[in-house]
């Protein structure tokens, strides 16, 4: 999964629309990512139609999703996936001891 | 009002959206677009940044609403195959509609694979019509020229997609 796309899953634990996505991964990475609008809705997108996030709420110009239990189960993979890797990174802390 | 003539092609859409945007720094605003006719409206120069999406028809609505809240105006669109492409306007010189290459890419396939499937399609009427005619004098251009075209248009795309995934550039 990509950065984008995991944070993207993420901010969907709590329902959110397309902008509000955009907000609020601007906001946790200090502006560091600044999604485009084209990269949130073709993910968007591509995450419903492999059911990992529903639509919850929609108006006519607002639609908000949330995370299903299987976006859920796929953000603990990720999760287990990107621990392992800090673990690993570790090493260089030891080595620049030694 | 301005009128350009050029014939837009798929592979060059970003080449588009850099000369729409040097338009409307120059204060010329574009306002209509046919594909090979673009009209464009005098106004006072704006800075920022003209970029193209494509968009299916279903999507279009729901993709506006998201581009609006994010700053982006529509300038026009222009409908071809059950979908539109859209010239957006951002007065923000560094806003993106795509912020990663993988979604840079998905774009790109889709273009590749909607245009490629049209070009076949067109591809085979050609030769629906003129295969019973026998191919009479110079009737072989046209299905000559389609091939032409789409695998120019193919083989473009596909060289902006490796060019993506290049580990350099992720």
């Amino acid at each position: 999964m990509t950065e984008t796309a995991f944070y993207i899953l993420l901010s969907l634990l709590e329902p959110r629309h397309g902008y509000g996505i955009i907000q609020h991964v601007q906001a946790i990475t200090n502006n560091r990512i600044i999604l485009g609008a084209g990269t949130v809705y073709g993910t968007l997108k591509k995450f419903r139609q492999a059911d990992l996030i529903e639509l919850v709420s929609a108006t006519e110009s607002k639609k908000k999703y949330q995370v299903t239990a299987a976006g859920r189960q796929q953000l603990q993979r990720e999760q287990q996936r990107l621990q392992e890797l800090l673990n690993n990174a570790e090493v260089l802390n030891h080595a620049e001891k030694a | 009002m301005l009128k350009k003539h050029k014939i837009f092609t798929v592979w060059q859409a970003d080449k588009e959206a850099r000369y729409m945007t040097q338009m409307i720094h120059q204060g010329n605003v574009l306002v209509r677009t046919t594909g090979v006719t673009e009209t464009f409206e005098a106004t006072a120069p704006r800075p920022g940044t003209v970029q193209l999406d494509y968009q299916l028809d279903a999507d279009v609505d729901d993709y506006l609403a998201i581009t609006r809240e994010a700053g982006w105006e529509l300038l026009t669109d222009y409908p071809i195959l059950n979908g539109k492409w859209l010239y957006l306007y951002h007065p923000d010189e560094h806003a993106r509609l795509y912020s990663d290459n993988q979604t840079k890419i998905e774009l790109l396939q889709r273009l590749r694979n909607r245009w490629t499937i049209f070009g076949l399609f067109c591809l085979i009427i050609a030769l629906a019509i003129l295969v019973p005619l026998g191919f009479v004098a110079f009737s072989f251009i046209l299905p000559l020229v389609l091939v032409i075209v789409y695998v120019i248009n193919f083989t473009c795309l596909t060289r902006q997609i490796k060019r993506l995934r290049s580990p350099l550039k992720n």
